[in-house]
Order: structure tokens, then sequence, then C-alpha cells
């Protein structure tokens, strides 16, 4: 029996109503923590949206579990809660990405910034000196 | 060694595309920055020192104030390669023809740069290297395991960039002019700098030749290479120079910044 036909002969199973009620508790209180955080300005929309990914999409597959069923077994995958998992891993793996080339831009920003900082300071160090008349430091 | 802060006629200034800003990056070196100072004073007004301070929290900046010398100090600690492109950087804004790194610890003779600018003055070379490692090279020859790792960087460099001889790829002591300055000043590694910048150096062209000098071990401080990191070391540095080789070169070296005018 091939992989194709295995994930088309797997049973739809409805999640119970318990199981939809505490996904949708969690990941409700957990938008709700994240809206915070947004309204107080310490998360962009950009974030906000990635890290939102991490409860919509359970949300999703436990809210319309028929369309999850469907959506797994037309490409070939058995149980929509691996489904789940990749697309999750999936939506982890760009945001790291994106975050990584994000922080190492900052970093060579922050350095660049602290030589000229460096350098100005030195420059208007060695103006007042010139004032003061002292020689000190040329530049 | 020198003493410390002493008076010393002051020569006639060249212009300053002649002139050698000497880099010297710091980092708690209170004990032994005097002296450094001093030593690059004692070679002539062509060569101008520059303190990096690199966010030191000793009494460094204040040494080095206290002997005249310029000082650039950094509000927070960059690490070798941050501290020496912030003195590039100063290079290649004020036109300086020609600048070269003195470490701060007093490993380096100082008096070795006359060697060095009588090889850049010869022309042919964009990069002059102050090698313990090739004959004529004497004083302090690092330890047998430093050895050895700076040979597999010296091996990777050549097998990397068709035959380039590069004898002490890890060694600061070196003199730079105007067309590295200026590739410097954009571009230059800050971990580890020394091996990975002459990379890019070759990289983009640049001739680069060594020249047998002396070094001292050190008298204060410590080196950021050593123990456990030693394998880590080698390992990120080869992996930089490949990548280095796989980059594509750039249009010419200092491209996006201008000099300013040259003020001697």
């Amino acid at each position: 029996m091939s992989a194709q036909e295995i994930a088309t002969q797997a049973p739809y199973v409805a999640p119970a109503g318990k199981t939809i009620a505490i996904v949708c508790l969690c990941g409700i209180l957990y938008l709700w923590a994240l809206m915070r955080r947004a309204i107080s300005g310490r998360f962009d929309l950009y974030h906000i949206s990635m890290l939102a990914v991490v409860v919509l999409l359970p949300m999703g597959f436990v809210v319309f579990p028929r369309f999850a069923h469907n959506l797994s077994q037309s490409i070939g995958v058995a149980f929509p809660f691996v489904l789940l998992f990749a697309a999750l891993f999936v939506s982890m793996f760009l945001y790291m990405h994106r975050m990584t080339s994000e922080l190492n831009r900052v970093i060579m920003r922050s350095r660049r910034l602290t030589q000229e900082i460096a350098i100005l300071n030195a420059k208007i160090d060695s103006m007042g000196a010139g004032a003061d008349g002292g020689a000190s430091t040329p530049v | 060694m020198i003493d410390a802060c002493a008076q010393i006629e002051p020569d006639p200034e060249p212009p300053r595309s002649e002139r050698v800003l000497v880099i010297i990056p710091a980092f708690n070196e209170e004990g032994s920055i005097a002296s450094v100072i001093e030593e690059v004073r004692l070679l002539g007004a062509r060569f101008v020192p520059v303190v990096i301070d690199d966010g030191s929290s000793d009494a460094t900046r204040a040494r080095a104030i206290g002997c005249g010398a310029r000082v650039v100090s950094l509000p927070m600690n960059l690490g070798i390669g941050g501290a020496v492109q912030t003195g590039i950087q100063v290079a290649w804004r004020e036109g300086y023809g020609f600048c070269c790194q003195v470490d701060g610890d007093g490993q380096h003779v100082a008096a070795e740069l006359i060697g060095l600018i009588e090889v850049m003055d010869r022309g042919g070379h964009n990069i002059v290297i102050g090698s313990r490692f090739v004959d004529g090279a004497g004083g302090d020859q690092s330890t047998a395991m430093r050895r050895l790792g700076s040979r597999i960087i010296s091996r990777t460099i050549s097998l990397a960039f068709g035959g380039a001889s590069v004898s002490d790829p890890t060694s600061g002591l070196r003199l730079i002019d105007r067309e590295a300055i200026g590739l410097f000043a954009r571009e230059y590694p800050h971990d580890y700098p020394e091996p990975i910048s002459v990379s890019i150096a070759i990289r983009q062209g640049l001739t680069v030749v060594d020249v047998p000098v002396s070094m001292r071990a050190r008298e204060h401080g410590r080196s950021s290479i050593g123990g456990v990191t030693n394998a880590l070391y080698m390992f990120r540095v080869i992996c930089y120079i490949l990548l280095a080789r796989l980059r594509k070169p750039a249009c010419g070296p200092g491209a996006p910044l201008q000099p300013q005018k040259d003020e001697s």
C-alpha cells in the first residue's frame, strides 16, 4: 500500500468540544497578550503577525477540522497534525531567518554608529583643546 | 622599551599623503600604552600615533592623553576589528597615505615600521605584513600551537588564492596603503580580523608581501585567543577565508566613501 493510499484511507476524526475550547481559549489569551504588547509599542505588526501564527494555525485546525483533513489528504499527508507541525516549523523558520538577517543588520549599524560617535567625540575634544589654546590632541 | 612620555624634538611634518597613521588599539592596556606611544613618536614626524581606546575600564585613555597622544575612545568595546577599523576610517577621512597597526600591549616593536615603510616606498605592494616566520625574523615566535595554527591558515590562504604567500597571516603588525585603507574603511572583519582581512584584500586584487620582524612577548594583559578557543578560532577563520574566496570582488577599494580634503 502506497503512502498516498494510506493518506486517503486515514479516517476523519473530529476534535472533541473540550479540545476546541481549550485550544481557542489559550489562543485568545495569547493573542490578547500580543495585542497588549502591540498597543504599548513593544512589538511591531510584523512580529505580532508572525508570533500569532503559532496560535492561529492550531486554532484553524481545530475549528475547521474537515478542511484540515481534506487539505492534508490532498497533499498526501495521513494525519492533519503532521501538516500542522510542518506549517508551524516553516513559519518559525521564516521568522528566524528574517530575525537573523535583521539582527545582523542592526549589529553592523550599531558598530558603525559607535565608530562614528567615537570619531566625532575625538574631533569635538580636539576643537575644544584648540579653542583653549591646548594642542595635546591634534586632529 | 623606552622611557614613557620622554620629550622628543619634533621633525618638520611631511604632507599627510606621505604620513603614516599608526593605529594603536588598546583595551585595558594602562601598563604598556605610554611606552608604545613614545616608541612610535621616536620614529619621527612621518608616523602619527592615534590610540583607539576600545572601551577600557582602566586608565588607558588617561595615560594616552597624558602622553599627548590623540585618543579616539569607543563608547563600548567593539573588539580588535572594530577598534582597528575606527582608526582606518580616521586615516581614510583625513587623507593619510598609509596606516599601520601597532598593538597597545607592547608586543610589537614600533621600530620595525621603518623596515615596513621602506618596502612600501619601493612600491608594488598594498599591504606589508611584519612576519615572525620568514628568514631574518627574530624575537618572540609565539607558541608551537600558534605557529602550527598560523601555518594552517597560511596554507589555506595559499590554496584559496592561487598560491598567495602570506607566512604570518595572524600578525597584527602591518602597513597598508591608501587603496587598502579605502577597502578596509568600508569592510573590515570584526572577529579575528588579521587573516580574514588579508583574504579580503587578496580577493580584491591587492598585493601582500611579508617582511621579517621581531616581536616581544606580551608584558601586560592577555591574548584573546588561547586554550580551547584555538580550535574554534581555526575553524571560523578557515570558513571566513573560504567565504572571502567565494565572494565577488567589489568595483574598487573604498568606492562608497569619499576622503576628506588633505588638510596638511
